[in-house]
């Protein structure tokens, strides 16, 4: 359960999973100024500061008159000052730096990671990365920051899919995990809903009005082709992907709505999953194609179930509250995120796969909706209304730590690549 | 929006071409071949309009919180645009289903579909005839009062009316 890091076991220094953000880190910026140095290190910053690891010190308190990062051509006295443990130096080589690459098309960044305590050199490293996004060079030096004290993966350089009604109309965007390198999915001026990406990350699923009903799509994220798989009449939505590639998806059928397992290529019926009992919507489908969790009303308000996906039976695994929906099994199949309706909003919770053990991530922020687990469990990210705007914001998974992810509003329907 | 009108239209002159309209009917002589190209464009301004009033004479039914049943206020309603539907028989409707914004996105598609579905059960068991009507939800996403509280969550939770015809379900207006 703990991670230990060999160099700072001795120091008693324990890294539990994120959430306690209590380590000081000192992360002084790069001597160069220029532009991209400056959104270099904006990641870097940001990302440890996500990461729900560390306590990040203000830049600005660090009196450091040196701007040396190798090992001493600076004094530890400032960092001491300001009580930092952990000390992240970083040397910024702009494009056509001929130390890194002369040709101006990629930029290097030197890490020097230090534990201040006693002085030791924990990482020296270069990266390299295409000059046109120096931000991801920096989320490949947080995410080293991250392996080297914690022993974990981090997943800074993740992408999203969600939707935006930046437009004016609800399409889809694939965005990286701090809100930035926004790229349009879907611009057909339509409805566009609930996206759902295949497990080897190649195919985007979702909803779309671009034929006048509630119908599901596929897009194939290398081509751009755009296939439809569902379009009864009446509503077809909330896709899902299986591990196997085939969709789960929730449409009409009769007076009620069911969920139906299709071939994930040609949108062929395979077999129909559940029968009766009103509404059941919004499939997530868990690990090993094992089992699929939806919301129902078949016992009044709608409930979240897991179906069997072998012997076709269901079981209620939520019991507080008249509303629950959404969920989202952890992809190691030991949890369940879920949106609960309250007086006063909507707010995610997480249950084992019982039911029991709740722990409650939000609570009179806003609405809090559309949770998706981090491909190593460690973090969700879902729609929140608490500054006013509905933003993504990113917690971990104990709910302790959360961080705002996109600006400008209007932001749904998170769903983490795989 | 305009546009659109005028393609619809244009789709109902193709048409009258192959099945003339009873002469009573609103869209009658559409394709006069004898009416000057002003004539005709003033013409269909007129039908344009006469579509829009149409419209707006089909009452929007409310429902209850979760729920799609038709209420006895919801039913006088329908009576009503059950009596403009059998007036003007070759227009075809598309009842929409909407929820306000208390349910998840995709719950709410459900049941803006059952509410839409209510609808045309209704009209269908009231002499509507099966054909003429579709049920289109639209869940939360089109609310017709924005912001939050029980006035305009009770104006949101709706079915509302949109006249269409043919096979390509051209857009000539939604009932307000």
């Amino acid at each position: 359960m703990f991670a230990f890091l060999a160099a700072l076991a001795h120091a008693q220094i324990v890294i539990d999973v994120p959430g306690r953000a209590d380590l000081p880190v000192a992360v002084p910026a790069p001597a160069a100024s220029d532009p991209a140095a400056a959104e270099f290190h904006d990641a870097v910053f940001r990302d440890l500061h996500m990461s729900g690891y560390f306590s990040l010190i203000d830049p600005a308190a660090i009196l450091d008159p040196s701007t040396g990062v190798e090992p001493g051509t600076f004094s530890w006295d400032p960092y001491k000052l300001v009580n930092a443990t952990v000390l992240v130096k970083t040397r910024w080589l702009p494009a056509g730096d001929p130390t890194c690459d002369a040709s101006g098309k990629r930029v290097c960044a030197d890490l020097f990671l230090y534990y201040v305590v006693t002085g030791e050199t924990l990482v020296r490293e270069r990266y390299k990365g295409d000059a046109r996004d120096p931000r991801a060079v920096g989320h490949a030096v947080a995410a080293k920051v991250v392996k080297a004290i914690t022993g974990r993966d981090a997943p800074f350089l993740d992408r999203l899919a969600a939707v935006s009604n930046a437009t004016g109309n609800k399409e889809i965007y694939l965005l990286d995990l701090d809100g930035r390198n926004v790229v349009p999915v879907t611009r057909n001026g339509s409805i566009n809903l609930s996206p759902g990406l295949s497990h080897d990350g190649r195919q985007l699923a979702w909803t779309s009005y671009r034929r006048g009903n509630a119908d599901v799509f596929v897009k194939d994220l290398s081509s751009g082709r755009v296939r439809l798989v569902s379009s009864v009449p009446g509503v077809n939505v909330s896709p899902d992907f299986t591990r196997g590639g085939d969709l789960v998806v929730a449409r009409t059928v009769d007076t009620e709505v069911d969920l139906f397992l299709l071939d994930g290529r040609t949108g062929a019926e395979s077999s129909r999953l559940t029968t009766g009992g009103g509404i059941d919507v919004s499939p997530d489908v868990g690990p090993g194609d094992a089992m699929v969790a939806f919301a129902s009303e078949r016992s009044g308000g709608s409930q979240i179930y897991l179906r069997d996906m072998r012997t076709g039976d269901a079981r209620r695994v939520s019991f507080a509250g008249d509303y629950n929906s959404d969920p989202a099994i952890s992809p190691i199949g030991d949890r369940i995120a879920f949106v609960t309706r309250e007086a006063g909003g909507f707010d995610i919770m997480v249950s084992d796969m019982a039911g029991r053990n709740l722990t409650r991530l939000t609570q009179g922020q806003g609405d809090n909706e559309d949770p998706t687990w981090s491909p190593d469990g460690q973090y969700l990210v879902f729609s929140s209304t608490r500054t006013g705007r509905s933003e993504l914001w990113l917690s971990t998974a104990d709910g302790n730590h959360q961080v705002q992810l996109t600006k400008g509003g209007g932001w749904t329907q998170p769903a983490w690549l795989p | 929006m305009r546009l659109v009108l005028v393609l619809a239209l244009a789709f109902v002159v193709a048409c009258h071409k192959k099945a003339p309209e009873p002469s009573t009917s609103l869209f009658d002589a559409l394709s006069d071949p004898t009416l000057s190209a002003a004539d005709q464009a003033a013409r269909d301004a007129a039908r344009q309009e006469d579509v829009s009033r149409l419209v707006e004479n089909f009452k929007r039914v409310y429902f209850a919180t979760d729920s799609a049943i038709l209420d006895s206020s919801s039913r006088t309603a329908l009576t009503e645009n059950a009596a403009i539907l059998s007036k003007w028989p070759e227009i075809k409707v598309e009842v929409q289903g909407h929820a306000d914004e208390r349910g998840t996105t995709e719950y709410n598609l459900a049941l803006g579909q059952r509410r839409a579905g209510a609808v045309t059960s209704w009209l269908a068991g009231n002499g509507v005839g099966g054909s003429r009507l579709a049920a289109v939800s639209y869940g939360e996403e089109m609310p017709l009062t924005p912001g939050s509280g029980e006035t305009s969550w009770s104006q949101n939770r709706r079915a509302e009316f949109r006249i269409t015809w043919g096979a390509s379900g051209t857009l000539a207006g939604t009932a307000y």
